[in-house]
């Protein structure tokens, strides 16, 4: 038992960010997830009579311009700005390595024909591109995700791309051809495994500036619509009252400062558990 | 059994491709069952390419490459299943030819799964277990990574996952230049018993001089490319005709041959 507690001192000693982050992001989804029913004031529910509160006993974090509870709207919120991101780059990974596996794998003319396509996603600059697919797709936190996902796919797909080309130059795969594996199963048991620790980091990483991209969408009024707490929606509403009351503005903005935060503590330290060269990678991306 | 039948391989080069590197230059020779072929040469000639184009890792440029009458870059997907498992090679760099991903069972039992050889977990477990003591390995490597294991031991489970197969021929591509001499020494001998036993042909690229000596009945001369004398061992090594194989066996006399082998 005290040999297992000195391999967890050690362990969290060598990879402290690791360890940071992923208490931060579990603290940040045991809020989101049990929050809401913590929550005594319906984040919904209009009372003219108490707007604009400032911070006290009963409403921390004050409340609003309709006198809503400005805490239970952030709380109730993270579900969807946070819900919004993960999706995105879940769906947008698993998008992303798809193809790029498949473009480093076959080689020739398929790889020439996907990575075109991935560099024309690329060329575009990011939010400007998402708010041009909103546009045509209407606003709504579906089409929100859509827009960011066909955003972020290129983005995994040319890693993926890079990091299967290195796994094929290797000795390993040349001696599971030899010994008779199927193209199939090398891509399987061989390639993906040797690539989605490179992937999790990125992916990780990726979700700090998702969360922003979608705030800033539905600041706009593109993303969710009013009466939803969005966060970025939640700036929107507040910024005719920053002089007389800050707090509508700064909670769901230090929520969302303080959860890309944490996400991308959890992706450093990811990336320096796999490997500690990956950090360079991540920040010239 | 297997033939190269003027056997060219090339590369493009430059920009435009126009610059042309003959790895192999119209090579021919054949090697029949049973038969100990050692492959000679200096760092650079076209070796490992031979071992490379006969595995089917890569393809010719010109020529015919015939296993037992088919041509192996004419074959259907069953049949190339069926050579991939008749004709094995040996790496040159045992620790990195595993995935390292996978533990050492999984690497272990991967023909065996491949080519469906045992029929139950527990069958493939004793069959692992029988060979691993064949090769004087521990059971405590099997719940490692290939990276936390040696050279010497890499390499014998290379081979073991290739005997495993029973195939015709193996091509070894300098089995023991990565590792040292104590090491060498074991890993040719363990080649050379199963050789012995499984009437398996063998075709063993090196350097090496004294190594090949003691392996192969036969040698192919090869240089830049081009093979300049194919001959028994003896020959070569008695009455070498070609000048470069004069000067590459003039060296030989440094140290003596059996000491690889008694140490």
């Amino acid at each position: 038992m005290n040999n297992k507690l000195d391999g967890f001192r050690h362990f969290c000693r060598r990879n402290s960010l690791f360890v940071i982050g992923s208490i931060s992001v579990i603290l940040i989804l045991f809020t989101m997830t049990v929050g809401p029913s913590l929550c005594t004031h319906d984040p919904n529910a209009v009372k003219y009579s108490e707007k604009c509160i400032s911070p006290c006993a009963e409403y921390p974090f004050g409340t609003d311009f309709s006198g809503r509870c400005v805490l239970c709207r952030v709380i109730y919120g993270a579900h969807i700005s946070i819900g919004v991101a993960l999706v995105v780059v879940v769906v947008g990974a698993f998008i992303g390595v798809t193809v790029g596996i498949v473009a480093g794998y076959a080689g020739g003319a398929v790889d020439s024909i996907l990575m075109r396509l991935v560099e024309i996603m690329l060329s575009f600059p990011g939010t400007i591109f998402a708010l041009a697919v909103l546009g045509t797709l209407g606003n709504g936190t579906i089409n929100q995700i859509i827009a960011l996902t066909v955003v972020r796919w290129a983005h995994y797909a040319r890693l993926a791309r890079g990091e299967t080309l290195t796994v094929m130059n290797s000795d390993y795969i040349q001696a599971a051809q030899a010994i008779g594996n199927s193209r199939l199963r090398i891509i399987v048991s061989y390639i993906f495994p040797n690539i989605i620790g490179q992937i999790i980091v990125i992916a990780t990483l990726s979700i700090g500036p998702v969360i922003l991209a979608g705030a800033a969408l539905s600041y706009l009024g593109l993303g969710a619509q009013i009466p939803s707490p969005e966060w970025g929606l939640m700036i929107n509403g507040g910024k005719e009252y920053i002089r007389q009351a800050p707090w509508i503005t700064l909670a769901p903005g230090m929520a969302a400062v303080l959860t890309v935060f944490a996400f991308n503590l959890l992706g450093e330290g990811i990336g320096d558990m796999i490997d500690p060269r990956l950090k360079e990678k991540a920040e010239a991306d | 059994m297997l033939e190269f039948k003027n056997v060219t391989k090339q590369y493009h080069s430059g920009v435009f491709g126009t610059y042309i590197t003959k790895a192999v230059d119209s090579v021919s020779f054949s090697i029949d069952a049973n038969e100990r072929i050692g492959l000679l040469g200096e760092s650079g000639c076209g070796k490992s390419t031979i071992a490379r184009l006969a595995t089917k890792l890569l393809y010719p440029s010109k020529g015919n490459i015939v296993f037992n009458g088919n041509d192996i870059n004419r074959m259907s997907a069953g049949e190339i299943k069926e050579y991939r498992r008749d004709v094995q090679i040996v790496f040159q760099n045992p620790q990195q030819i595993f995935n390292p991903r996978m533990k050492l069972y999984d690497t272990i039992a991967e023909p065996l799964r491949l080519y469906k050889l045992t029929k139950c977990p527990k069958e493939e477990k004793e069959k692992i277990d029988e060979y691993m003591s064949m090769f004087g390995l521990t059971d405590d490597i099997l719940s490692r990574y290939p990276k936390e294991i040696s050279g010497g031991q890499a390499q014998r489970i290379a081979i073991m996952r290739i005997i495993m197969l029973e195939p015709k021929l193996i091509i070894a591509d300098e089995p023991t230049t990565m590792l040292d001499v104590s090491v060498q020494a074991q890993i040719l001998r363990l080649l050379q018993n199963i050789m012995d036993v499984n009437k398996t042909a063998l075709l063993f690229v090196s350097h090496d001089l004294d190594v090949i000596r003691a392996m192969c009945q036969k040698i192919i001369v090869m240089k830049d490319g081009r093979i300049l004398e194919i001959n028994t061992t003896e020959e070569v090594f008695e009455h070498p005709k070609d000048e470069y194989t004069k000067f590459l066996v003039g060296k030989t006399n440094l140290y003596n041959v059996q000491s690889v082998f008694t140490a």
